[in-house]
């Protein structure tokens, strides 16, 4: 088959810029951005197909040929470059470091828009069976430890805040001031899919927090409990820790 | 620009590989099985058609991103445009995943009747775009591309002619090789069909997040908390299209608006599933600008309209 030059070129974009997206996933992914930007259960999907992408793309020119027409050539380029898109974005990312800085931020920005307090309503029974499993197996006076979404869960239901009233909490959580004395928040940032849905998990929190500052990470323990119809922790102890190595909790 | 790069690859990170499942499975579904003789066992009535569509919605755990790589080639082989248009629109929201999801965010509060308005509000309002829009001549609606194949009655086996000529062009510039055995030849096809719906779908994915992105960056959203209930809907709508979330996730996002009513909150999962930025560019694969204009119009329409309807049952 006669080939021109515009037509071995239009045969090689496409698989060039989808190896190309392939490749970026990969090397997103040995930087240690992907838990930054997506939920690590997806993880295996998103480098299987990303990894076949590349597979895709090496292959191609092996198994097919240059159609021999050039047309459509323009559109292809119009696409090629689209998909350049994320390559270059690729090179405006902050460290890792940063960039979680830059998402904290943002879920807060969101947190403003959707109210001033929320709990998610998942893992309340499978919370209440997970303590109740875990209590037994405890030296009197044990706290356990919970993951703050979890906790919020308990909190945040009569009947569980019932069931536990005599059991010490222990979470750890990024800290937010309030501007009454003895009183601040305990945060947490909830992923479900990627970071476009993520929103902060938050419990109010009452008890000494002396010398811990906003967004300073913090171990706190404590019976939960209600002051004027809002769920708390009531915390007997409140210590800033090094930051928690993942910055998100992860949703079902 | 740095948290605007960010979101961008994350919403690309998060719908490749379900674009890129939604084709491969469509390939292999095609290797099993001729689409065709699929696509003619489709009701000829377009209530019938569209009912279909949104029965397998509900069968198909499949997202919108895994969603759009099938129906296209449905469409490319000659599937009832209602069929098609009720699928794509209803899947996102009526598929066991997204149900099991919206239960889970609302489980404080009432999670059975949101399972239930959710599920019935998007297959109303995907029953009514498909049948309006089914109403056109396809070649109104269709991308031509899409056209050449199921209007012209495309009815040979590609394993026994070269790929060379204009038959089965499908906007890339690959053709299967003349020789070989046939088997090999019609494997080579299906990689070839594949990568000609990643070819046509991904980069006007990779537009819509991109779209997506600038919009939440460099839009000041987080004033919508000040606004009023009266325009509460309309701006639950624009927010989900333009947050661009995944129909799995977004029901944990409406569930956290706890100033907004229900019914603006309905009309954010509503209007997200239906269409957001993303999706926008990418549904161009598929429909013409008018028809995607048409969909938007009377979907979002729709949307609000039975959004108000809900807030005064639900308060």
């Amino acid at each position: 088959m006669k080939t021109s030059p515009a037509s071995v070129l239009r045969f090689l974009l496409p698989p060039t810029a989808l190896g190309l997206a392939g490749l970026l996933v990969w090397k997103l992914h040995s930087l240690d951005y992907l838990p930054l930007l997506q939920n690590p259960a997806f993880r295996p999907l998103t480098l299987f197909f990303s990894g076949f992408l590349l597979l895709l793309a090496l292959a191609l020119p092996w198994c097919l040929e240059p159609a021999g027409s050039p047309a459509g050539l323009a559109g292809d380029l119009a696409r090629f470059l689209v998909m350049l898109a994320p390559a270059a974005a690729f090179f405006l990312l902050p460290d890792p470091t940063q960039s979680a800085k830059i998402l904290s931020d943002r879920a807060w920005m969101l947190q403003n828009l959707t109210g001033q307090t929320s709990f998610m309503g998942r893992k309340n029974q499978e919370a209440i069976a997970y303590v109740q499993g875990l209590l037994p197996q405890l030296p009197p006076g044990e706290p356990v430890d919970l993951d703050l979404d979890v906790l919020a869960s308990l909190a945040s239901r009569p009947e569980s805040r019932a069931l536990f009233a005599e059991v010490s909490f222990r979470t750890r959580a990024q800290y937010q001031p309030s501007s009454k004395e003895g009183r601040w928040k305990m945060a947490r940032l909830l992923m479900v899919c990627c970071v476009a849905d993520t929103r902060p998990i938050v419990l109010e929190a009452r008890g000494s927090a002396p010398e811990i500052r906003e967004n300073d990470w913090v171990e706190a323990t404590g019976k939960l409990g209600v002051e004027d119809g809002i769920p708390v922790l009531l915390a007997t102890e409140a210590a800033r820790i090094d930051p928690e190595e993942d910055l998100f909790l992860y949703g079902p | 620009m740095e948290a605007c790069a960010l979101l961008f690859l994350s919403l690309v990170v998060q719908g490749l590989p379900f674009l890129v499942a939604g084709a491969l499975f469509t390939a292999v579904l095609g290797g099993l099985a001729p689409l065709e003789a699929m696509a003619r066992k489709c009701p000829r009535s377009p209530f019938w058609a569209a009912l279909c569509g949104i029965g397998a919605g509900t069968l198909i755990p499949s997202c919108e991103c895994l969603a759009l790589p099938l129906v296209r080639r449905f469409l490319h082989k000659g599937l009832p445009l209602p069929a098609a248009l009720a699928y794509l629109l209803a899947s996102p929201a009526v598929n066991p995943i997204c149900l099991a999801s919206t239960y889970t965010a609302y489980s404080f509060q009432n999670p059975w009747l949101m399972v239930a308005y959710r599920a019935l509000g998007s297959s109303a309002i995907a029953l009514v775009v498909a049948l309006a829009l089914g109403r056109l001549n396809r070649g109104q609606v269709l991308q031509d591309r899409l056209l050449a194949k199921s209007d012209a009655g495309h009815g040979h086996d590609h394993a026994l002619h070269s790929h060379g000529t204009d038959c089965c062009e499908d906007g890339i510039g690959l053709s299967v090789p003349a020789r070989g055995p046939q088997w090999l030849r019609a494997l080579l096809h299906g990689v070839r069909e594949l990568l000609g719906d990643l070819w046509s779908i991904i980069p006007l994915y990779v537009l819509g997040s991109l779209a997506s992105a600038l919009l939440q960056s460099f839009l000041p959203v987080e004033r919508m908390a000040g606004i009023g209930h009266a325009v509460m809907i309309p701006a639950s709508m624009l927010l989900s299209v333009t947050l661009s979330l995944c129909s799995s996730a977004d029901a944990f996002v409406a569930s956290s608006f706890v100033f907004a009513p229900l019914g603006a909150q309905l009309a954010f999962l509503w209007m997200g599933t239906l269409v957001d930025l993303k999706l926008l560019a990418a549904y161009h694969a598929v429909l013409k600008t008018r028809a995607l204009a048409l969909l938007v119009l009377l979907g979002g329409g729709l949307v609000y309209l039975l959004a108000r309807a809900t807030s005064g049952v639900l308060g």
